[in-house]
């Protein structure tokens, strides 16, 4: 997404960051060159009100969960001090200009985001200038 | 199967959720309507 942004600002749309942890790491993710915002949400309403779950033991168990690590541990992220729900899934919404709910994923384990290609797809159906949404 | 209590499902609007800056201060998401909105609900590590 750190790479995509620009794109998404082609389309004129704005992409933001949300997390359930702590200030300090929305504040360091900026300080490293995050270009846009990236905000914190401590009581998970935003991740409520979206409906995304929380971790639970059936996504320990799956594969995909620890494929998602090994992946991340590859491209030599480490992880660090976890704050706010660690057990808090991720997901991607997009919304359109009067603020309505367009499309949405959410994770089913750790890791689980969404092509860069399918959100750009999806924006740019917002606009109305995109053929049909790709796969997956 | 629709949304759960609380939830929006497609089409609905977000409720005006305050999200924190990290600077301490505080935005509301309704500020951010007038263009598509991309938000990458996140893990924060480190």
């Amino acid at each position: 997404m750190r790479e995509a942004n620009g794109r998404f600002e082609a389309l004129s749309a704005r992409v933001i960051a949300v997390g359930t942890g702590a200030e300090f790491q929305a504040r360091r993710l900026m300080d490293e060159g995050m270009p846009f915002p990236c905000l914190v949400d401590p009581d998970a309403r935003l991740y409520r009100a979206l409906g995304i779950g929380r971790l639970g033991w059936r996504a320990l168990l799956m594969a995909e969960t620890y494929a998602s690590y090994w992946r991340a541990w590859r491209l030599g992220t480490r992880r660090g001090q976890v704050t706010g729900d660690w057990r808090r899934l991720s997901g991607v919404a997009i919304m359109d200009a009067a603020g309505r709910l367009c499309w949405l994923h959410r994770a089913r384990t750790v890791g689980d985001y969404p092509a860069v290609a399918r959100l750009l797809a999806e924006v740019a159906r917002l606009r109305g200038d995109a053929g049909p949404p790709p796969r997956g | 199967m629709g949304p759960s209590p609380g939830e929006i499902g497609i089409g609905d609007a977000l409720p005006d959720i305050r999200l924190r800056t990290p600077q301490g201060g505080e935005l509301v998401l309704a500020d951010l309507r007038g263009r598509p909105l991309v938000i990458v609900c996140i893990r924060y590590y480190g």
